[in-house]
């Protein structure tokens, strides 16, 4: 993964709970470099263990982390990343997120060792939505959920998501999402 | 009977389908020598429907199998952090694509005893407590799957839990499901927890491949030490 979203991570780890757990969640992790590189590709385990590593120092489950994580990066790293991106692909929760794909071929262009996630959105009734999410990595469907909701956040809103196919048992995840604007 | 750990009667008041004094009463029934489940008797007293009961039984199946699932959603996270522990952390890709050198003839390996005996092997410290490390954080993953399986175990039989809250089946309902039907619904948790049981016997291996790793590096960091 690129070194932004270990950034991120320990962004958000130092912002929730300080400097000091950072360390100890770095040294955990037996990482050995505390910078990293916006636009350098790491191998997933630098992340994979960045996150249990989080998880163990936090006494959170990794889930959990990997949640928090995919709301942090949707509602305050990826807006003022992408913020243009943002904008472009869509002014609502639904044409946002049936944009994603194409928003990650177009950043795929300036960053060419991306392997995103593809999302699929059908409309189920009114702001109700199944959400098919595959992704070429393991286990990161609780950062899908997380980024979700993230999205959710940035258009005014709350989702309330249920996983109701797991990859592995079936094809792929699979969450049942109602959006709930805020009054 | 207890049903994931929420008693029927709890998960009815729950579902705001009886009051906590309908309960008492039906309780009281059961002090008071009703050999009957407590289902039966709510029935009787006209405080629940069949339906009732069946879609509160149902609902808690639910979410048995969810939970089920987002364990194995959740072992399968757990592998990916463990498997980050025992790989070394290279940065990557942005690397050159060089072309691929022609492997030299691969000459004979001498296995024999005398051979072996005489190679030398390097090893250092930090190297035995990495494996060390990455054992005792294997025992601990074992040690909670099993108490995930021991969990698990405790939930009732499908069957009991179907038969348990509708043995006399009186006549005059309409009995919306089948013990079979209910089955089709819920029989795949039987085959997750055959999946778990996989899964830690796999864990179960790696562990002992690294205790053998382990003991094989003390010895040789011992006979180092006695050279």
């Amino acid at each position: 993964m690129y070194g932004m979203i270990n950034k991120a991570i320990r962004t958000l780890v130092t912002r929730e709970a300080g400097e000091e757990v950072w360390e100890q969640v770095l040294e955990s992790s037996g990482i050995d470099e505390d910078v990293f590189e916006d636009l350098d590709a790491y191998d997933d385990s630098v992340t994979f263990a960045l996150v249990g590593a989080t998880s163990e120092t936090l006494g959170l489950p990794a889930s959990d982390v990997l949640e928090m994580f995919g709301v942090y990066w949707a509602t305050d790293v990826a807006p003022k990343g992408y913020g243009e991106y943002f904008k472009a692909f869509g002014n609502d929760f639904k044409s946002f997120v049936s944009g994603l794909d194409e928003m990650h071929v177009r950043i795929s262009k300036m960053l060419p060792s991306l392997q995103p996630p593809s999302f699929d959105i059908e409309e189920l009734g009114e702001n109700h939505f199944k959400i098919h999410y595959k992704s070429p990595r393991e286990g990161l469907a609780p950062l899908a959920i997380g980024t979700l909701k993230g999205i959710a956040q940035h258009f005014g809103g709350e989702a309330d998501i249920k996983q109701i196919e797991y990859k592995g048992t079936d094809d792929h995840d699979v969450f049942d999402v109602q959006f709930n604007e805020n009054e | 009977m207890a049903m994931n750990g929420q008693k029927l009667g709890e998960l009815l008041m729950d579902a705001d389908i009886i009051t906590k004094r309908q309960l008492a009463k039906a309780c009281q029934k059961q002090v008071a020598g009703d050999k009957r489940k407590i289902g039966e008797i709510l029935v009787e007293l006209n405080y629940v429907t069949v339906g009732d009961l069946t879609e509160v039984v149902m609902e808690q199946a639910k979410k048995a199998k969810a939970d089920v699932e987002k364990s194995k959603r959740d072992l399968v996270l757990s592998q990916q952090i463990l498997k980050s522990k025992t790989k070394p952390k290279p940065k990557l890709i942005h690397t050159p694509v060089t072309p691929t050198p022609v492997a030299p003839t691969p000459q004979p390996i001498d296995i024999s005893e005398d051979a072996l005996m005489k190679t030398k092997f390097k090893l250092d410290l930090k190297t035995i407590i990495a494996a060390a490390v990455g054992i005792s954080s294997l025992v601990g993953m074992w040690y909670a799957l099993q108490a995930d399986i021991q969990e698990a175990k405790e939930l009732p039989s499908l069957k009991s839990l179907y038969e348990a809250e509708y043995p006399s089946r009186p006549e005059g309902y309409n009995w919306p499901r089948s013990y079979e039907q209910y089955k089709d619904n819920v029989e795949g948790l039987q085959e997750e927890m055959d999946e778990v049981y996989d899964k830690l016997d796999e864990y179960e291996e790696a562990i002992e491949e690294l205790e053998k790793t382990v003991t094989d590096l003390r010895i040789k960091l011992a006979n180092k030490r006695d050279k």
